[in-house]
């Protein structure tokens, strides 16, 4: 997806894990999920720059759908859909 | 153990704080990823396991037990890592192994340097204490294998 298609996105559930360091806010992303619907869409706010290589590689493993991320500004919003 | 399951091995002969709080990033990010994790502790990672110790060895307290060569920079690593929001090691080693993702198990060896032939001596997050032998034949089951000391 691109930047203004992920712009568009509702996501059924935000998390916040800005101001943590790895892995908390793949923890936190990982938590968020069990509450998401199948075929849901959550988004992961994260100020640590490692969750935009991280997160897209436990989506991979766990059947979710990385859509992508957008840069604001000290912080990446990453968008998965979970599977159904 | 399931045989599909990949097994991800680890020895420890390193007690202190910051050998303690890198290594529960690679055993969280290695459960997360599905992974079982088997740890071997010897002489100094049995030292840091035992319940004497354990609860001593706080990542954010700079008097608490830090390699002699990183010592000095203790106050600024805990400095950056309470504003990072980093997490206890040992709340992330708690959390693995409440998954059924995370085994420890001390060499009987280190067991008896310190004392010790029974796991009561040591924390909850302990398992067992084995010999070399078994840990030979769980770490060639293994995908890789980390020497922390």
């Amino acid at each position: 997806m691109d930047v203004e298609e992920l712009k568009n996105l509702k996501a059924d559930l935000v998390v916040d894990a800005r101001g943590q360091s790895c892995p908390g806010p793949m923890l936190e992303a990982k938590k968020a999920l069990t509450k998401v619907p199948p075929g849901g869409i959550l988004e992961v706010l994260s100020s640590d720059k490692g969750t935009r290589r991280d997160l897209p590689a436990l989506c991979k493993k766990m059947g979710h759908e990385f859509l992508g991320y957008i840069e604001e500004g000290g912080y990446d919003r990453l968008f998965v859909r979970k599977k159904k | 153990m399931s045989e599909e399951q990949e097994i991800v091995a680890i020895v420890l002969n390193k007690g202190t704080v910051d050998a303690l709080q890198n290594l529960s990033s690679l055993i969280t990010g290695a459960t997360m990823m599905g992974a079982k994790v088997v740890m071997f502790l010897q002489t100094w990672g049995a030292w840091a396991f035992l319940k004497e110790n354990i609860k001593k060895l706080d990542q954010f307290d700079e008097n608490s037990f830090w390699s002699p060569e990183y010592k000095e920079h203790a106050p600024k690593v805990i400095q950056e890592m309470k504003r990072a929001g980093t997490a206890s090691w040992y709340e992330l080693f708690k959390e693995a192994k409440e998954e059924g993702l995370l085994e420890i198990l001390v060499c009987s060896t280190a067991a008896e340097q310190w004392g010790v032939n029974t796991t009561d001596a040591f924390d909850d997050l302990v398992d067992d204490i084995t010999g070399v032998f078994e840990w030979h034949e769980i770490a060639k089951k293994a995908k890789y294998t980390y020497y922390v000391g």
